[in-house]
């Protein structure tokens, strides 16, 4: 009995070899797709961890490469070779021109400029190429989503306490992303804790940078800002047509209330 | 007038409530359940003069034992004592038995139990696990221990009923050792707490031996803690006086004073409460631990075990042959003693609360429930650090635990398959044992490996589910098949049946294998609809990885009118009368007199806690208060095997090097991949992985 | 002559306190909303003055309320049904026209009843309605469904603002230009001539 199961594995199992070649990403998941897999690292004494999650691979925005279009055929073979080369994010995102407009050779740039470029963090420390995915239209998704890199490594009580200037810094950081003030000139290039923004004003204006970044992408109409998206910008989020119909009617009411009194006082000799 | 006439009514009914409560209770209380309390006293608590106090203080200084090492070489014994004297500047100075010093100053010249050490103790400080601490009356600690009371009435067993309800979850019962039936010792605490049996060994005089449950609990009373079983009631004052404080603290505990001894009242179990031992209290070191627990780790019989060489002054202890676990801890068998770690390293004590782990498939109670005691605690989540397959080791933590790797077996005399019903004479001790008709440590015959999330049935089965969470998993449903352990039961049962004419060989094997052919058609598709009904989302809870378990089953008498698909109430012997005569019907017979088993034919009882524990077991009609005894004879009792095979979790035992890669990824591999609810296509995946051929 | 007293003290506090809290709260929220002006008053610090006055406001609103129910002053905002029609015709009447033609003022100012019909109606739409949802509003500028909060309390202060410039021009139509503003400044309503 046994063994005709064993027979017909075996031929389920010829059948599905063709396509599951040792290159394939079925192939390196039947490790990789394990939880636990990682190791400590003899240098730092940090646990690396190897694991990619199948679900959240399946779907990111680099789903349909298989593992070794970046990691190189080095690492079809197990143990991989310890010198095996990988690729970095601009040997594919320089050339392709279906890829220019997400501006990955500025990006670069910007990033060799940042505070971060200084302590030797990579694009993968902070975005990992095995889950990346473009952000959704939801800027309360987008915000949530950016914030959770950054407190990756950032979270710490004293967190709290060097963003206590803040009035109701809970709010803030529920609103908006931290780049928006801890940068100034490209959105990767993160500044020095001191040269981060820390004038109200900055935001809390019409002129708002923040406008041309985190909130450029809202939806228009009267309805759908109002329900869809949830941040509102003391100073900044302004509507138009309700600011400029009330002025309007407050214009027009002083003018009848100031001619309603012309009227009483030049008919003031009726008055018995 | 009338308030004044009302107050006093009160104080009256309060007084008189009082007395009854402190006074004519517990009377009832014994009455009813036939069990006797009375002062305990003990032979080696005796009062040491001033000269004897100093001699034995010296003897236990610390620095003795180094400097004696130091002077070995020494041939003049005069030099020796002098040099003896150099090196010992002052013991009370220089000691690590701080009690030399405190009893020396506080006149205490004899150690008289509790009493004693309540003296500066009355209260302890607990350190809970979440940083907090809180101060406890130390008696009432120990007292309301798991240790003290065998049982628990609390919530946070992870153990089901076959009912599919968590045991304790609702209406609670007192459950755990007290009063849980099991086929290892084959009686249970109240009719086998103490007992001295007549051995007649072949080439030797007629030997009394001490046996029983009480041997390894800390109550040295006449019965276990049988007053904690009740919602109201306390132990006696004189109970709680015979609480064994030292067998856990004392570094110098001698265990051959663990012995039965008999008096006016009745049998108990013997204690060390010598000056010697008190004086080197401190502590619990895994000394202490193992003084009870490598009894059911390594076993009695098991090469290390320090207590068991121990066996008593007179009344000797008996050894118990096979091995409950076989898991031994000790420096020679795990890698953990062997590193000096102590058993509260892991299992970090509360007080008296001491926890067993959040994971357990058989029903024990559990101080600590909520505690995790784990390899990751101190292993972390990536316990592989130097070689070169490091990550591809820490990735099978996901699915595998460290002991199904690390434990690689278990001691040979890992009792598999116990049969109760046909005692074997066993020459060198003089008396009549149940026959282990199996016993291996090896992998896939003394232990297998399934999925546990955590839980376990009533009957200990480990409850989990493949990943997939399909139905093709199902741990109740086990059996025998290897042919190899088959022949060696075969074998066995051809060699009982020169002794029992009347076995069956092929029935007896096919039972003993395959204890669902035991069942009924109708019976077996009970079980089946109440294991996918009840059971299966137990199951399928939380996360589950695969543990080695080994296995158990035993035959014994069962009374059939509280049957149900898995399995009969099952029936204790009575020690004596079957070590003695090897008349296993007899001993049912005498044990099943004891009143705590006719209290359990009665109403009472059912409505209290039976009709509870059968709804767990299966048998949702309740408890049938048939008394299975009548006129001398026993009614409606059969002998059989349990329905399924227990799964006991193994832990302990544990190697520095684990399985290799091609153990379990190969065709017939240790891991049955099939029965562990993969899919045809992915068993053959997991047996063909091409790195491991490659590196075979 | 005719007097009486009309407006004891706690009404005439509450009311100048609450006037001056308007300022403050038209003043800063202007500058927050508009972000205009920060050399005037610095960000930081007109949420601070908006916020201190904001909860001030709603105390002073919650005095009014409790005021309303344990003093006599509530009667003055019991609406009366009968012939109310009527009556806020009349009054409209006489703004638009009886006013220029010298007709007599068709509401006679009573202790029992301080507001004529269309007064009455406006501030129970202000202090029950509008300044209720304007308070709640602010003190939830935090949470849930933000746009919402923020445009409804923008939309209310609006309505406020012009409520309390036809507020300030009303009670130059007593009997003199500033008899009314004396009688909320002294508590004493004066009256004389016709009957």
């Amino acid at each position: 009995m046994k063994i005709y199961v064993r027979i017909s594995a075996f031929l389920i199992f010829l059948s599905a070899i063709s396509a599951f070649a040792n290159t394939t990403t079925a192939y390196c998941l039947r490790c990789h797709g394990m939880e636990t897999l990682a190791y400590r690292d003899k240098s730092t004494g940090n646990i690396v961890n190897l694991y990619v999650d199948p679900q959240q691979y399946r779907q990111s925005n680099h789903s349909r490469l298989e593992c070794v279009t970046c990691h190189t055929a080095d690492y079809s073979h197990y143990p991989h070779p310890e010198n095996a080369e990988n690729l970095y994010c601009l040997d594919c995102h320089k050339d392709d021109p279906k890829l220019i407009p997400y501006g990955f050779v500025e990006i670069e740039q910007a990033f060799k400029n940042s505070i971060h470029a200084s302590i030797e963090l990579s694009c993968f420390s902070c975005h990992d190429p095995h889950q990346f995915k473009l952000s959704g239209e939801d800027s309360r998704e987008i915000v949530r989503y950016d914030n959770e890199i950054c407190l990756n490594c950032h979270a710490s009580p004293l967190l709290v306490i060097s963003h206590q200037w803040l009035p109701k810094p809970l709010l803030h950081w529920r609103s908006i992303r931290c780049l928006e003030c801890h940068t100034r000139v490209a959105i990767h290039q993160i500044l020095p804790a001191k040269e981060s923004v820390k004038n109200c004003v900055e935001c809390h204006s019409k002129e708002a940078t923040l406008l041309s970044r985190l909130y450029d992408l809202q939806k228009s109409g009267w309805f759908n800002k109002a329900v869809f998206n949830d941040p509102y910008i003391i100073g900044m989020s302004r509507h138009e047509s309700i600011d400029r119909w009330s002025l309007i009617i407050l214009v027009f009411t002083i003018g009848g209330l100031f001619a309603h009194g012309l009227g009483r006082f030049l008919t003031r000799s009726n008055k018995k | 007038m009338i308030n004044k006439r009302f107050i006093i009514i009160l104080f009256v009914v309060l007084i008189l409530g009082v007395f009854f409560y402190n006074f004519v209770y517990p009377v009832l209380f014994e009455s009813y359940t036939g069990v006797v309390n009375a002062e305990l006293s003990y032979e080696s608590s005796q009062k040491l003069s001033e000269t004897e106090f100093e001699a034995l203080a010296y003897e236990l200084t610390a620095r003795y034992d180094k400097a004696a090492e130091f002077v070995a070489d020494e041939e003049n014994d005069f030099s020796r004592q002098i040099k003896m004297n150099m090196l010992m500047p002052s013991f009370l100075r220089q000691t690590d038995f701080k009690h030399i010093k405190y009893f020396g100053d506080a006149d205490i010249r004899q150690y008289e139990g509790p009493k004693t050490c309540l003296l500066c103790h009355k209260t302890i400080k607990v350190h809970h696990a979440d940083g907090t601490s809180s101060t406890v009356n130390t008696l009432d600690d120990v007292v309301n221990s798991v240790h003290f009371k065998f049982q628990s009435s609390s919530s946070g067993f992870s153990t089901y009923g076959y009912d599919g309800r968590q045991v304790n979850q609702g209406r609670a019962i007192p459950v755990g050792k007290i009063n849980r039936a099991c086929g290892i010792p084959g009686s249970f605490s109240w009719t086998g707490w103490a007992a001295l049996v007549k051995s007649k060994p072949s080439h030797g005089e007629v030997e009394i031996r001490s046996e029983g449950c009480g041997q390894c609990h800390i109550g040295g009373n006449y019965h276990p803690a049988t007053e904690k079983m009740m919602p109201v009631g306390d132990v006696p004052f004189d109970a709680k006086q015979g609480i064994d404080c030292l067998i856990c603290h004392a570094a110098k505990y001698d265990m051959n004073q663990r012995h039965v001894i008999e008096d006016a009242y009745g049998r108990r179990w013997n204690q060390d409460r010598s000056m010697k031992a008190a004086l080197s209290v401190g502590r619990a070191t895994d000394k202490n631990c193992l003084n009870c627990h490598q009894h059911n780790m390594g076993g009695d019989a098991y090469q290390y075990n320090v207590a068991a060489k121990s066996l008593g002054y007179k009344n000797r202890r008996l050894l118990h042959k096979g091995a409950k676990r076989g898991n031994p801890f000790s420096a020679e068998d795990d890698v953990h003693a062997a590193a000096g770690l102590i058993c509260t390293d892991c299992h970090v004590p509360e007080g008296h609360k001491i926890p067993r782990g959040r994971l357990g498939v058989d029903l024990v109670a559990n101080d600590l429930p909520d505690k995790t005691v784990s390899c990751e605690t101190c292993h972390t989540v990536t316990p592989h650090t130097h070689s070169k397959d490091q990550a591809i080791l820490n990735g099978h933590i996901a699915r595998l635990a460290c002991e199904t790797c690390h434990i690689r077996q278990l001691q040979d005399n890992n009792v598999v398959l116990r049969d109760w019903v046909h005692p074997t004479w066993d020459e060198e001790e003089g008396i009549f044992l149940p026959t282990d008709i199996y016993l291996s440590g090896e992998v896939g015959k003394g232990f297998v490996f399934l999925w546990l999330n955590g839980n376990g049935t009533f009957l200990a089965n480990a409850l989990g589910n493949n990943p997939n969470q399909l139905d093709a998993y199902n741990p109740l449903m086990v059996v025998i098949d290897e042919p190899e352990v088959i022949a060696a039961i075969r074998a066995k049962a051809i060699e009982l049946k020169k002794v029992y004419a009347d076995i069956d060989v092929e029935k007896y094997v096919e039972a003993a294998t395959n204890p669902l052919s035991q069942l009924s058609p109708a019976m077996l598709e009970k079980r089946g609809k109440m294991i996918q009904e009840n059971l299966r989302p137990v199951m399928n809870q939380g996360k589950s990885k695969i543990y080695p378990f080994k296995l158990f089953n035993a035959m014994m008498y069962e009374d059939m009118g509280n049957q149900g698909p898995f399995g009969a109430m099952i029936l204790p012997f009575d020690y004596p009368s079957y070590y003695e005569t090897g008349n296993a019907i007899e001993s049912v017979k005498i044990a099943i007199q004891n009143p705590i088993v006719k209290r359990m034919y009665e109403s009472p009882f059912k409505f209290y806690m039976m009709d509870e524990f059968m709804s767990y077991f299966g048998v949702l009609e309740g408890w049938k208060t048939d008394y299975p005894l009548v006129d001398g004879e026993l009614v409606n009792v059969e002998p059989h095997w349990m329905r399924q095979m227990g799964t006991l979790m193994v832990n302990h035992g544990i190697e520095k090097t684990g399985r290799q890669c091609d153990e379990c990824h190969t065709i017939d591999g240790i891991l049955d991949f099939e029965l562990l609810g993969y899919s045809a296509e992915r068993v053959f995946e997991l047996e063909h992985l091409p790195e491991v051929s490659i590196r075979r | 002559m005719k007097q009486f007293y009309l407006y004891p003290l706690w009404i005439r506090l509450w009311h100048w306190i609450n006037a001056l809290l308007f300022i403050i709260l038209i003043i800063s929220g202007t500058r927050l909303h508009f972000a205009v002006g920060n050399e005037f008053l610095a960000f930081e610090s007109a949420i601070l003055v908006h916020n201190v006055a904001g909860i001030m406001l709603a105390l002073a609103w919650l005095v009014f309320f409790i005021g309303n129910f344990v003093t006599e002053n509530g009667k003055h905002y019991r609406l009366r049904f009968k012939g109310l029609i009527g009556r806020l015709i009349r009054q409209s009447y006489y703004y638009a026209i009886g006013i220029f033609r010298g007709d007599p003022h068709p509401f006679q100012v009573s202790a029992e009843l301080k507001f004529n019909s269309l007064q009455q109606l406006s501030y129970i739409g202000v202090m029950y309605g509008l300044m209720p949802i304007l308070i709640g509003s602010g003190l939830f500028f935090w949470g849930g469904n933000l746009w919402l909060i923020a445009i409804t309390h923008l939309v209310v202060a609006y309505l406020l603002v012009l409520f309390m410039v036809a507020h300030i021009y009303i009670i130059t139509t007593g009997e003199t230009v500033f008899s009314n503003l004396r009688a909320m400044l002294t508590g004493w309503h004066k009256e004389n001539g016709y009957d």
